[in-house]
């Protein structure tokens, strides 16, 4: 039944494919050079060099403002190492999260308030997921010391208002952190006003060509969030634990591949994804979510009435098409995720979610080629559930 | 110890009453240690009396552990064969007991109970088994001092068993699952979803002798990959008991379309039960399995009354064994732990059995209004199309094998598992 066709992977947002120059840069770590970085011995010296190279290109790739840098083994541990490691850092107060994060910004967050007896609030978003701001500023006050906040958004695409947010959080919350959840923006969109408005980001390796395993917590000024692991002090005592050589050079070259063809792939994937977003908001009984609202070039994600996300991404497999349901929901228990309860769908609309990404490997013709097929797959799921 | 050999004992139960067929349960349970021990270097297995013997093991505590596995088995020992002499049977009883020690932790025996017990297999042994057993206890007992002494129920018991030509001696016993060996009372037909009753079900059909082949309903597009790797995931993990296991898969989506489209909505869940069951009496035709094994459970759910489960049987047109009737779901869990399905079924992967399930079933189906709903659903043709697009999977030992070459027939009876 496969396609005789090479598959067409459009999931991009769940994970991307891995550069072939990033594999080079990280084979000599698989195998000669194997020293421990913290190792005062030539091979040891060489790997320290590898990472603090890989620190500069991924720091380099965020913007020019200064900061520090942890790598992490994922966006996950580095979200979490903000969340739990800034809000330890300052006790009493209150958290401030939005109702579409990530659940490993949520979920840290949740704990975070629980370990502390202190309140988490979560700021309400409107129907495309754009943060309510007037709900934000009535969240703030000089109480909250963590504000967390996601740039651009995994399950929709929206690009959430982050300088306004800052602005709100300086006025009105003057003891608080911002961080910001930047895994998928990180590399698709240029962070420079971000990074500039934001006292910490996170970063994760495999959505941009990198090698899952790796990830980053990139903070500015003075402050430092508490440690999650204890044990040799590497990472400047905040993340022990040997560090992941081979995936965090294979971040280093991912980054720095991200930056330089940034200023061509963003808008070649913004023509392409304007292409996807007109096709499903063509398709009958669709809609498509984060409606006009600025969002990522790379992911575009819709309710398809009655064509359950599920079946429609299997049927497409049939035909050769690697897409993303965008639901997190657990088919036993029936629970949706958050971001789209968050956004008013129910149940039923949050299961029939279809949500393609793209990067930068994605070519023209692929997504023709998908495009050509949406509308007669949308409608075999719909005859086939009914 | 050096020098002496390192074997395996293997003990069965059940298997030795079996009077008439006993050579031939024997020798199958031979054959199923042969395939377990794949993999473990060995200098071959004996059938002495009464035992089996995997002599010459290059590691006897993992071929002991891996032999704990086979069905018939009742219990396996890491064991040291010695010359017939008191003084090299004393060293090796001192040995195996300090490799059990060491296996618990506690090198000198501290807060453990053991005794030593004898037999002579051949009586012209000049020691008696009393007198032996106390020599041995004597000079084990000035070695790990920790030890008390216990006759009933001791924490390790060292056995010695005098040959002719040899004394087994062994400090441990690992528990084997008991039952019969896998293959040795004929075959059946297992259906296998991606939940937790069915796969422990199959268990149970295995450890008493069944060679099950296993049925697996794969409805794509509406299910995905991921189900069809968990089912291959529960073969793989039943296979670990089994020798070789067959899983086929069987593509059902159209089957359970066409009774979604024309049943009324309570009947659906026992039309789709009856249909799985008339596409496994194919399979157990074709294979020459005498009965299907489900993991169906009176009361377990609403829908599975006895009047249902008789609905539901009257498709198979054979017997319909179900090990887990009368077991609570607690019950299953705790089995599907032991045995290591649980964390399988319990991935968030749905199967074909969660699709389409009416929002009220019938409690108490009525054989002759299915049997007229079938008639007008016309089901006969997309049944076959069900079983002829029947995919096979081989597995053995944990592991996914490598496609059957072509030219061979796999499903005919007899070509398979039965080796």
């Amino acid at each position: 039944m496969q396609s005789a066709r090479a598959t067409v992977y459009l999931d991009h947002a769940a994970s991307t494919p891995l550069d072939e120059e990033v594999l080079q840069a990280m084979l000599p770590h698989l195998r000669a050079e194997h020293a421990n970085p913290s190792a005062l011995h030539a091979p040891g010296v060489s790997a320290r060099r590898a990472l603090e190279a890989a620190r500069e290109r991924v720091l380099a790739a965020v913007s020019s403002r200064p900061g520090q840098l942890v790598f992490t083994s994922g966006g996950t541990e580095a979200n979490n190492l903000a969340v739990l490691g800034f809000a330890r850092a300052r006790p009493g107060g209150q958290i401030v999260c939005s109702a579409v994060e990530h659940p490993s910004v949520a979920r840290a967050a949740q704990a975070a308030a629980a370990e502390a007896r202190r309140p988490c609030a979560r700021v309400q978003v409107d129907r495309d997921g754009r943060l309510d701001l007037e709900h934000l500023a009535a969240a703030l006050s000089k109480k909250t010391v963590l504000v967390a906040l996601i740039h651009g958004q995994n399950e929709i695409g929206v690009l959430e208002p982050i300088a306004e947010a800052a602005a709100l959080v300086r006025r009105l919350a003057p003891r608080a952190h911002l961080h910001v959840d930047a895994v998928q923006s990180f590399g698709k969109v240029r962070l420079d006003g971000i990074a500039a408005a934001a006292d910490s980001l996170s970063l994760s390796a495999h959505k941009v060509h990198g090698p899952k395993g790796a990830g980053a917590l990139v903070f500015f000024g003075g402050a430092r969030p508490g440690p999650l692991l204890h044990g040799g002090g590497q990472e400047g005592g905040l993340r022990s634990g040997t560090e992941n050589v081979a995936a965090i050079a294979g971040f280093g070259r991912a980054a720095e591949l991200a930056r330089q063809s940034l200023p061509e792939q963003e808008p070649r994937l913004a023509r392409l994804l304007a292409r996807v977003t007109a096709a499903f908001a063509a398709l009958p009984g669709a809609r498509l979510l984060g409606g006009n609202a600025p969002r990522l070039p790379t992911i575009a994600a819709a309710v398809l009435e009655g064509a359950r996300g599920e079946i429609l991404q299997h049927h497409l497999e049939e035909l050769g098409f690697v897409i993303g349901t965008g639901s997190a929901c657990h088919a036993r228990s029936g629970a949706i995720s958050a971001t789209f309860e968050a956004i008013g769908l129910s149940p039923e609309q949050a299961r029939s979610v279809a949500r393609v990404s793209l990067a930068r490997s994605t070519t023209e013709a692929q997504v023709e080629r998908f495009l050509e097929e949406l509308p007669g797959a949308v409608q075999h799921v719909r005859e086939l559930v009914r | 110890m050096n020098g002496a050999e390192r074997l395996v004992i293997v003990r069965y139960g059940e298997v030795g009453l079996k009077r008439g067929n006993r050579a031939l349960f024997e020798k199958l349970l031979k054959r199923r240690l042969a395939d377990a021990l794949r993999g473990e270097r060995h200098g071959g297995i004996e059938r002495p009396h009464g035992r089996i013997l995997v002599r010459a093991a290059a590691d006897p505590w993992a071929a002991a552990e891996r032999a704990a596995r086979v069905f018939g088995v009742t219990s396996t020992s890491p064991a040291l064969s010695a010359p017939r002499e008191p003084q090299a049977i004393e060293a090796a009883a001192s040995f195996a007991l300090e490799e059990a020690l060491a296996r618990r932790g506690c090198p000198d025996g501290s807060g453990l109970t053991m005794k030593v017990e004898s037999t002579r297999a051949d009586k012209s042994f000049p020691l008696g088994s009393m007198e032996l057993s106390r020599r041995v206890a004597d000079a084990v007992l000035s070695r790990f001092r920790g030890f008390g002494v216990r006759m009933k129920e001791p924490d390790l018991t060292v056995g010695i068993e005098v040959r002719t030509d040899e004394a087994l001696v062994f400090a441990e016993r690992l528990r084997g699952p008991g039952g019969l060996p896998v293959g040795s009372l004929g075959r059946a037909v297992a259906l296998l979803s991606g939940g937790i009753d069915s796969p422990v079900a199959a268990w149970l059909a295995m450890k008493r002798g069944l060679l099950v082949e296993l049925l697996h309903f794969h409805a794509p597009p509406f299910v995905g990959e991921a189900s069809r790797e968990k089912a291959l995931d529960l073969a793989r993990a039943l296979s670990r008991y089994g020798g070789r296991l067959r899983l086929w898969i069987a593509p059902f989506a159209a089957v359970q379309t066409a009774i979604r489209d024309g049943a009324p909505d309570p009947y659906r869940t026992l039309l789709y039960r009856r249909a799985m069951n008339r596409v496994a009496a194919r399979l157990a035709d074709s294979s020459n399995a005498r009965a299907l094994v489900t993991g169906e459970s009176l009361g377990q759910v609403a829908s599975q009354t006895l009047e249902n489960l008789a609905c539901i049987e009257d498709a198979a047109g054979r017997m319909v064994l179900r090990p887990l009737l009368t077991y609570d779901k607690e019950e299953t869990i705790a089995l599907a732990r032991r045995i290591g399905t649980f964390e399988i079924s319990s991935r968030p992967h749905p199967d074909c059995c969660t699709l389409f399930t009416p929002a009220r079933p019938k409690i108490r189906g009525r054989l002759e209004e299915l049997r007229d709903i079938e008639e007008t659903l016309a089901l006969e043709p997309l049944l076959e199309s069900c079983w002829e697009g029947r995919e096979l999977a081989h597995l053995a030992h944990g592991e996914l094998l490598p496609p059957a070459p072509p030219g061979i027939a796999a499903d005919r009876p007899g070509s398979g598992g039965e080796r």
